[in-house]
């Protein structure tokens, strides 16, 4: 193979179209065609491209919720009981309906702080490189939808890649190299 | 450049072309256009006042509290009323990024991003003020739980102490919020400024940025986070405001003394807080041009929020008034006697004004549609919200249980020159903002712009 075919086989195929519905179509011939290494961008969120995947945001939001709301409170029992007990106006030593205020705080605090973290460790960022900005005309200003098509999959060759994209309606289609 | 009547009717049938205007109208504000002339005034304008803010916070804590009008009996003045003023107005902001999008509120798309850059420099101002208020700022961090040797514990039933983690929580939760909505922007701003070849500005909006691409499952889990924290401001919200109003609420003052002071803060709040949005809004939309995007039909909405709050917080006047009169406290009554008829009565009927009776006119759809008016009536309630909190926080305390005790109290310049100062630095950090970031959140925009094209489509 000479060196610009074996370029040509390292590099991905990067399809933009100007409609959801053309992604869409371009999406499922994909799926049916089992070429799962692809990756799609859109200006906006648009739901039903990908596969429902159960999402564990959610749950680190709520774990941390629940781990910093404990804490505060354990905390607040551990010095008004424990550390230093001192009776101030008459109020019970263990003021639950006071200690409840930071508490309850502290779970909405946990709760931002969860699913903020969630995000970002889920999206991997800061990710400053990545293939796709090499593609020319490729940004996220542009307001088209985009798709990638890694190389190397089953059954897929240059031609029928680029045959199946325009097919479902890509305005243009350019090679992305690593 | 189209300059159609309104971007969301060019969307109907060109919904691309009506998303590229506004990216590159809102893009070319941040990245080319000069500044309009006005804004340089502005910022001279309001640097100056941030700069008289700055020195008079610099005596307050060199020479001390004494600088304020404040004395026994009056010993809370300025300060708190600021603080509860400012958070009120970071709560509209909260609540339009928040709630509104969790009720799937087209209309809040132009008017968030401001918003919540309004929200988080509001709850900048408000921070300072419980700093500034204190006899020894020095010893500030006491309200902390930090390790040490002195066996200190802050005082948890106290709540001044929740007010720390409650205002605390809440600047966390704005920054994230804003900064987390404003990612998917700085993608579009890193990749405009590469294509103008802008070699500074790619470099910061690319930091910024942190590598988003528009990537369909980064927008998923994007998604899922920002309903997480919509789901959460409105309880954020509730609880700032709340533990707030609770720092009056839970003394024995007769006219502190009232259950109602949360959600009737809350209220109180989200109706100084719209009345700035609306005031914002109006100041953005002709500074840039964006007279179609910020069109009438979202000042009607704001105006409707402004009216339904304010119709709450008329309710919660006339309940404070019942409660008094229907307690039998003889304290309570002669506390609003006062209110009516005593040293701080201009300031008592000012309110009643500028929130009961001026409001009214919110009902009708002509004024709500007119720029002019609202933006009267906005600066009225913010006034009024600012005047409700004067009169509950210094006319209680002037009249409470000891007849030795009576005494009015009248604010000094100092007590001018901080709150003055402060407005100032809002609108100079809210325009420095608009300076550097997109005024209008872009990809809410295209949302709704291919949801209004999409749409019609279907109706065929």
């Amino acid at each position: 193979m000479s060196e610009r075919e074996s370029q040509q086989a390292d590099a991905a195929l990067l399809a933009s179209f100007g409609r959801a519905d053309d992604l869409f179509s371009a999406v499922t011939a994909c799926r049916r065609r089992n070429w799962k290494a692809l990756e799609i961008y859109t200006p906006f969120p648009v739901d039903g491209l990908l596969e429902d995947t159960p999402s564990r945001i959610p749950w680190l939001a709520l774990i941390v919720a629940i781990v910093l709301a404990l804490s505060l409170l354990l905390m607040q029992i551990y010095s008004a009981v424990i550390d230093y007990p001192f009776i101030a106006g008459g109020k019970a030593l263990l003021s639950l309906p006071a200690f409840a205020v930071i508490a309850g705080i502290m779970a909405m605090l946990g709760g931002v702080l969860g699913s903020f973290a969630g995000m970002i460790a889920g999206n991997r960022f800061p990710e400053l490189y990545h293939q796709v900005f090499n593609a020319e005309s490729f940004g996220c200003d542009a307001g088209a939808f985009w798709l990638m098509l890694y190389p190397g999959q089953k059954d897929m060759d240059p031609d029928n890649s680029r045959a199946l994209l325009l097919e479902a309606g890509a305005d243009s289609l350019q090679d992305v190299q690593p | 450049m189209t300059q159609s009547p309104d971007i969301y009717e060019q969307a109907v049938t060109a919904p691309a072309s009506a998303s590229a205007d506004v990216t590159d109208r809102v893009t070319a504000i941040v990245l080319t256009r000069a500044m309009p002339r006005a804004w340089w005034y502005g910022v001279a304008f309001t640097g100056i006042l941030a700069l008289v803010f700055f020195a008079t916070m610099v005596a307050v804590f060199g020479i001390g509290v004494g600088l304020f009008g404040i004395n026994i009996p009056v010993a809370w003045g300025f300060p708190i009323i600021n603080t509860i003023w400012w958070i009120g107005i970071a709560h509209a902001g909260t609540l339009i990024s928040g709630v509104l999008l969790l009720t799937r509120q087209q209309w809040r798309a132009p008017v968030a991003r401001f918003a919540e850059g309004m929200a988080l420099f509001a709850v900048v101002m408000a921070g300072l003020f419980p700093l500034l208020h204190l006899g020894r700022p020095l010893f500030a961090y006491y309200v902390m739980p930090y390790p040490n040797t002195m066996d200190l514990w802050p005082q948890w039933r106290s709540p001044l102490v929740w007010d720390f983690f409650a205002i605390g929580t809440y600047v966390v939760f704005t920054l994230l919020f804003l900064y987390m909505s404003l990612l998917p922007d700085l993608g579009i701003l890193r990749d405009r400024a590469v294509r103008l070849q802008l070699s500074g500005r790619k470099y910061f909006y690319g930091l910024l940025a942190m590598g988003w691409r528009n990537d369909a499952r980064h927008w998923q889990r994007y998604q899922q986070a920002n309903r997480i924290l919509a789901g959460l401001s409105a309880p954020i919200v509730f609880a700032v405001t709340g533990t707030i109003s609770l720092d009056l609420a839970v003394s024995i003052v007769p006219g502190y003394h009232f259950t109602i002071f949360p959600p009737y803060f809350v209220a109180g709040a989200l109706f100084s807080g719209f009345a700035t949005v609306v005031i914002i809004a109006a100041i953005v939309r002709s500074l840039f041009s964006l007279q179609d995007m910020v069109t009438a039909l979202h000042l009607d909405k704001l105006g409707k929020m402004m009216l339904l709050f304010a119709l709450i917080v008329d309710y919660s006047y006339s309940c404070e008034i019942f409660t008094a009169f229907y307690s039998g406290e003889q304290v309570y009554r002669e506390v609003y006697f006062q209110r009516w008829f005593g040293p701080y009565a201009p300031a008592y009927w000012g309110m009643i004004l500028c929130n009961v009776v001026i409001p009214q006119a919110l009902w009708f759809p002509a004024v709500r549609r007119s720029w002019p008016l609202m933006v009267v009536i906005a600066v009225v309630a913010d006034v009024g919200m600012w005047l409700e909190r004067f009169v509950i926080v210094l006319s209680s305390t002037a009249h409470d249980y000891m007849p030795s005790a009576w005494r009015a109290v009248s604010p000094t310049m100092t007590d001018w020159l901080v709150l003055g100062g402060s407005i100032g630095s809002f609108f100079l950090l809210l325009l420095l903002f608009v300076r550097v970031m997109p005024s209008i959140a872009i990809h809410d925009m295209r949302k709704v712009l291919f949801e209004l094209g999409t749409k019609d489509k279907r109706a065929d």
